[in-house]
């Protein structure tokens, strides 16, 4: 007895969830007829090297990151120093740089005869060899860099919402600072840590882009081998299922622990904590710490960006393509996120208003690409493709396809959060009015959720700008956008020509970071206000 | 086309008699069970009618269900002849119903003129100029036409949202507690204002409210909900004075229950010994008597065997705790002329018109017919 506009939405919901989830399917389908022969082959060429190194990297990129993100959280939200307002927000700044951005720019930097391998001559002489970046260190080290925002934000604000009764009950009882540090502040707000850490090794599992510079094989960099030079799709789903499974636990981690963000604090007075007064040398120190990683994770590198470009421009070193990898890269990302705000509306617009169970399911299957790596998921559409759509092969639609079940899950939850915070009363009253469902979804609810929409577009535009395993594995032949050519130009050491386009990568990744410190300033909006 | 006649005749011809039934309506959501169960309601043409009851009790989802806005599991509902839930179903948008939300729901990305305008459909702008102007001269706010909603003060927008029900000329207004978050002055101002209005118009209306006072000053009659049931329907003179259950009693007003017992139609108590007249009452059984405290009066008297334990000050009247001889509670209203001080003696004067008695091992009304037993009331148990 429903009118038969809403009904409409759930087939359009279904629809959306059915392709997005698609890929999926496919690679746990073929996964399935991997026989033991492959397995052992499998694990002769490629798991015993990659397992130990995915493994390895994992943890000390968990460590390092919670060193460097707990580290500066603490100096933060402790302590007041001059200077402390800046540094607050500029140490999220590596968070714009993709890590194969950072890798490439350090590479260059540590290439031989460049500015540090002369550097270092000039020090050492020959007496001691330069440590290299294309090493084990050496990307563990980039992708810390490129992930450490991720524990910081959230420790922060684990260590924000604190009640600083705690630590004072435990200053009466006599425990030192550091003790008071440890077994109070760090183990109350854990769960705000942990989840920083997941997510960070979650970026860490699907990272492509660094490991591929480095040469440090893992399992994305042998997806794409297994896929792109062997053609064995079989053996890239294999390859592909164990690392899904692992991202997903990762994800599971992490939604544990922010669910848990919290103890149980007891309601009573919310105590604040004030935070100190420091001295001038201890400013001094805090500054250097702060200088130092914001230096290394991007004035550095984005410096040295700048400067290759202008060199490149002098001599004549930019791609005479660059504006149309400009063009491609704007219309893919633009195509890409315009997608994924529409085809999302459905089922955003089911699970905030109408949350029965299969509306939750279709809601939480469409957001399952989230957890799947680049290379993955092109896996998975080329399986898909070559088994039901061949004619889709090396078009356009896969790749913005791509884009939309990577990225989906950013613009469903987008939208999800701005059309609760339109009261149900709004849209009630239009139907009361004389508005049927689609008016009133089109006059009434659009325009008051137009700021969320906006947001997980551009959200999702920069994370397409980004992506590269993805639109390497399924760009059309000879559809270079600036990603791509980044990558490419960094493989064939052509450092200068890869600067530009770097940079106005980089650039675009600015704007998320904004939104980022816009939004925590204000909190969310609670409401729309009409200018 | 069916639809968009019926939508006419509906909007259009203001003189139809009009009335809304329901019928055996019963509503569960996952986490509510039985937000409402079997509810039958009938509701007279231009009557102005309330819902009132505790939050939770269903009647926002009753409102709803009228509205067309949530399906009913069982029954049906009919505004004038026409069956829009049940046996047919008409979504809102061709209902002609207009509801005035808690929230007021103004659309904040619109003007007031955009908002009033909203529903107006099928007339030229200069007709559509014309009706929203008229409405806004009705309830007195010319002024703000070009104004957004978040510009107004809680009043205002209170006035607005009645204008865009109106402005498409309803024969049913719903309105889903609409003073609840006004200043107490206002409130009241509004209050009758928007009963005047709908009734110059003749609109049927249903509030939904748990302010009982609010419900007894608009309304030509109540219904009374409890758990997704009808508890009473009545006038708000019966409501108040002749209560049909123990949770109606309590619920619009202050009462006492005192216990007592019953022989021959003569009910003697603490509070005095009444005759009844109604000759069903079983005899020799214990009751208990709800009296309120504005029929409980004392007088000051050394000699007397009750005492004020507490005086609770109203304003205009005061509220007295009385303790009696067996150590009983009971509450008496008087104006605050002259105020008693806790711990006089005095002797209670029970009005005996409304006092009403319930079977004491629970259960509804029993009988509400008394008048004193002149003979014995110096006698008390």
């Amino acid at each position: 007895m429903k009118t038969r506009s809403t009904c409409l939405l759930i087939p359009m919901a279904i629809g959306v969830m059915i392709c997005v989830s698609t890929p999926v399917i496919f690679i746990l389908y073929s996964a399935v007829k991997v026989d033991v022969a492959l397995w052992i082959r499998l694990y002769e060429t490629r798991l015993n090297v990659i397992l130990p190194n995915t493994v390895m990297l994992l943890l000390s990129v968990g460590f390092l990151t919670a060193i460097l993100g707990v580290t500066t959280a603490w100096i933060i939200t402790r302590y007041d120093f001059m200077g402390k307002k800046i540094w607050e927000w500029a140490i999220i700044l590596p968070l714009a740089v993709p890590g194969y951005v950072l890798a490439y720019a350090y590479a260059s930097i540590m290439a031989p005869g460049g500015i540090a391998q002369t550097t270092w001559h000039n020090v050492f002489g020959d007496m001691l060899d330069m440590p290299s970046l294309y090493s084990f260190w050496g990307v563990s080290i980039i992708l810390s860099l490129v992930n450490y925002p991720y524990v910081y934000l959230l420790t922060r604000a684990s260590l924000l919402s604190l009640n600083a009764v705690y630590d004072d009950a435990a200053r009466v009882l006599g425990v030192s600072r550091w003790r008071r540090l440890w077994s109070v502040n760090i183990r109350l707000s854990y769960p705000g840590i942990a989840a920083g850490i997941s997510l960070a090794m979650m970026e860490v599992m699907a990272d492509f882009g660094t490991v591929a510079i480095l040469r440090y094989p893992t399992f994305t960099e042998a997806i794409y081998r297994q896929m792109t030079a062997r053609f064995d799709p079989l053996g890239a789903s294999a390859l592909a299922i164990i690392l899904v499974m692992t991202t997903f636990l990762l994800l599971i981690l992490e939604r544990y622990f922010r669910g848990k963000k919290r103890f149980e604090q007891f309601s009573g007075k919310f105590q604040i904590y004030k935070p100190e007064k420091v001295s001038s040398l201890r400013t001094l120190f805090f500054t250097a710490i702060m200088m130092l990683i914001i230096g290394v994770g991007f004035i550095a590198p984005v410096s040295f960006l700048i400067k290759w470009s202008f060199d490149a421009a002098l001599n004549g070193g930019i791609d005479s393509r660059l504006t149309e990898f400009i063009y491609n890269t704007v219309f893919v990302a633009g195509t890409g996120s315009f997608l994924a705000v529409i085809l999302a509306i459905p089922a955003a617009y089911l699970h905030a208003r109408k949350p029965n169970f299969i509306h939750r399911t279709v809601y939480y299957l469409s957001t399952l690409g989230y957890s799947l790596p680049g290379p993955v998921i092109a896996v998975g559409l080329l399986l898909t493709v070559s088994i039901i759509f061949p004619y889709l092969y090396g078009g356009l639609i896969l790749l913005l396809l791509a884009y939309v079940v990577r990225f989906i899950p950013i613009t469903l939850q987008a939208l999800e959060s701005s059309i609760l915070m339109v009261s149900r009363s709004l849209e009630d009253a239009g139907r009361t009015l004389g508005a049927g469902t689609w008016k009133t979804i089109r006059r009434i609810l659009l325009p008051l959720i137009r700021p969320g929409m906006l947001t997980g577009a551009i959200i999702v535009f920069v994370d397409c700008m980004k992506e590269l395993p993805a639109t390497l594995m399924l760009r059309p032949v000879a559809f270079d956008t600036l990603a791509v050519r980044v990558w490419m130009d960094a493989s064939e050491s052509l450092w200068e020509m890869a600067a530009l386009p770097a940079l106005l990568i980089v650039i675009a990744g600015l704007i998320p970071i904004a939104i980022i410190i816009n939004r925590t300033n204000r909190g969310m909006r609670d409401g729309i206000e009409v200018a | 086309m069916v639809l968009r006649l019926l939508k006419e005749k509906m909007r259009i011809t203001p003189t139809e008699t009009f009335h809304v039934s329901m019928k055996n309506i019963t509503k569960s959501y996952d986490q509510y069970i039985d937000a409402v169960s079997g509810l039958t309601l009938e509701i007279r043409r231009g009557e102005f009618f309330s819902l009132l009851g505790p939050s939770g009790c269903g009647k926002t989802t009753i409102l709803r269900i009228l509205a067309g806005l949530e399906v009913p599991d069982k029954g049906s509902v009919k505004i004038g002849d026409i069956s829009v839930a049940g046996e047919a179903w008409i979504p809102p948008e061709k209902r002609g119903v207009g509801i005035v939300f808690q929230d007021y729901a103004l659309f904040p990305h619109m003007t007031i003129f955009e908002n009033i305008a909203f529903g107006l459909k099928g007339c030229s702008k200069k007709e559509q100029k014309e009706r929203v102007m008229e409405q806004l001269e009705m309830v007195g706010i010319i002024r703000i036409a070009n104004c957004y909603p978040h510009e107004l003060s809680g009043g205002q927008q209170q006035r607005v949202a009645l204008a865009r029900a109106i402005v498409l000329f309803p024969k049913v207004m719903l309105l889903d507690e609409p003073f609840s978050s006004l200043d107490a002055d206002l409130r009241l101002e509004l209050r009758q204002e928007t009963r005047k209005i709908l009734k110059e118009k003749n609109i049927t209306t249903i509030l939904v409210t748990h302010d009982q006072e609010e419900a007894f000053s608009l309304s030509d009659r109540v219904g009374v909900l409890d758990k997704g049931k009808l508890e009473q329907v009545g006038t708000p003179d019966e409501i108040y004075h002749k209560p049909e259950t123990r949770f109606v009693a309590n619920f619009v007003g202050r009462a006492d229950f005192v216990r007592g017992f019953i022989q021959d139609n003569v009910v003697s108590s603490d509070i005095g010994i009444f005759k009844c007249n109604d000759h069903n009452l079983y005899n020799k059984e214990e009751v208990d008597l709800m009296i309120r405290p504005d029929d409980v009066d004392f007088t000051v008297n050394a000699n007397g065997d009750a005492v004020i334990t507490e005086s609770q000050f109203l304003g205009a009247s005061v509220i007295y705790t009385l303790r009696m001889p067996g150590g009983k509670i009971i509450h008496s209203m008087k104006p605050s002329t002259q105020i008693k001080a806790v711990g006089t003696k005095v002797r209670i004067d029970v009005d005996p018109v409304h006092i009403i008695i319930f079977p004491s091992t629970g259960g509804n009304r029993s009988t509400i017919c008394f008048e004193e037993d002149k003979k014995n009331s110096h006698k008390r148990c």
